[in-house]
């Protein structure tokens, strides 16, 4: 009895959240490659020779002059129904710069965890497109509309060389 | 600390001296009951009782309280069918800055076996070691408060309160203890109980981190009593 008296009064709760709450946009780089001999074209990885990634209107960089990326993951913003990227691509061989703008048109689902781990959103993706500008990206498809915790590539965003 | 911990100690001490010498005594009385049956009647008695446990925890407890008290109806020393009730409350800043507040009422209502030998009315000293069930169930409200909602790159963070939820918490609990008559119609004892909670929450629900009649939701699933009661 008395190991249980100490026992109950030692315990005290964990306030560690233990609970995934990285929620990012994943997104891969590819390109349809021509197969010469067959006339087929197929789908390969595109490793971006350097790529910066900001918030349009922001100042900070999500991604600054990074090398050789083949994805990036993107942070949504959860007090807006659209988030757009402007994605900067740089040949460093032939000294060229472009850049596009990504918009992520998406539904946000605020969910509440639990006292130790606060709250976090979790979206649906709607549309992505790259408005006005085809410096770089060609097109865009969306591969997996639920953007959560889960550590799946939600878009594809295909150049062609 | 120290001092209620050695309060309890002592509680527990005095509670467990009355039991061993009661065995003694009570022995050549339920002997004398096995070679005389008579029939007990039905009606004991009603043994009310409050735990001393929860009202030194709440003494210790910073951040949470729970009073509890409960009646029992003694029908032939055998079957105590039993309703307890109780207040408990929390009000609780994580160290995340989060804010949890709540007061409530809890109920239990169920019964428990003896499983000692009934001893006869003239017998010095009664004894009950007692398992059971209970229904339990609690209708509260809380607030969670200062929920920082991290908007990182884009934004400052957002702030959120959700005031005044609203739940009714059921569960079921095994309880199982001692009860030991200390003087006349004066009873200690002692209990343990394992609560099971019914049902499990929704996915992005507001739930509650402290339940009145549990305590904090994560770890409350064990509980300990240490009453005091009056045999009426």
């Amino acid at each position: 009895m008395l190991a249980c008296v100490l026992l109950l009064a030692a315990c005290k709760e964990d306030e560690q959240c233990r609970m995934e709450r990285y929620v990012r946009l994943y997104a891969g780089f590819y390109q349809m490659n021509l197969n010469a001999a067959s006339g087929e074209r197929t789908e390969g990885r595109l490793y971006v020779d350097t790529l910066s990634v900001q918030g349009m209107g922001l100042d900070g960089y999500i991604y600054d002059r990074v090398p050789r990326k083949d994805s990036v993951q993107l942070v949504l913003n959860n007090q807006a129904d659209v988030s757009e990227f402007v994605l900067t691509f740089e040949d460093t061989l032939r000294q060229q710069v472009v850049a596009d703008t990504l918009s992520v048109y998406y539904r946000r689902t605020e969910s509440y965890l639990s006292f130790e781990c606060g709250c976090l959103y979790t979206f649906t993706l709607d549309t992505a497109l790259t408005r006005s500008t085809r410096h770089f990206i060609d097109s865009i498809v969306i591969n997996s509309i639920e953007v959560n915790t889960a550590n799946v590539e939600n878009i594809k965003i295909y150049h062609t060389p | 600390m120290w001092r209620i911990l050695r309060y309890i100690i002592l509680l527990s001490a005095a509670g467990w001296c009355a039991v061993l010498p009661a065995q003694d005594e009570a022995e050549p009385a339920a002997e004398a009951e096995e070679q005389e049956p008579e029939k007990m009647p039905l009606y004991q008695g009603v043994l009310v009782e409050a735990d001393a446990f929860s009202a030194v925890m709440s003494a210790v407890w910073s951040d949470r309280y729970s009073f509890e008290a409960g009646v029992r109806v003694d029908l032939r020393d055998k079957f105590f069918p039993a309703f307890e009730m109780g207040v408990a409350g929390a009000d609780r800043t994580s160290v995340n800055g989060y804010g949890f507040k709540t007061d409530g009422v809890f109920f239990r209502i169920g019964g428990d076996y003896n499983l000692l030998k009934p001893t006869p009315p003239e017998a010095r000293i009664q004894r009950y070691f007692l398992i059971g069930v209970r229904y339990a169930f609690s209708p509260f409200a809380y607030d969670v408060t200062d929920i920082r909602v991290d908007n990182g790159y884009w934004s400052d963070d957002v702030m959120r309160d959700y005031l005044g939820v609203r739940t009714v918490q059921h569960w079921m609990e095994v309880v199982g203890g001692l009860h030991v008559e200390v003087a006349r119609n004066l009873y200690l004892g002692w209990g343990v109980r394992w609560k099971i909670r019914f049902g499990s929450d929704d996915t992005g629900e507001v739930s509650p981190w402290f339940i009145p009649g549990i305590g904090i939701k994560s770890i409350g699933n064990v509980g300990f009593n240490y009453t005091v009661g009056y045999k009426f």
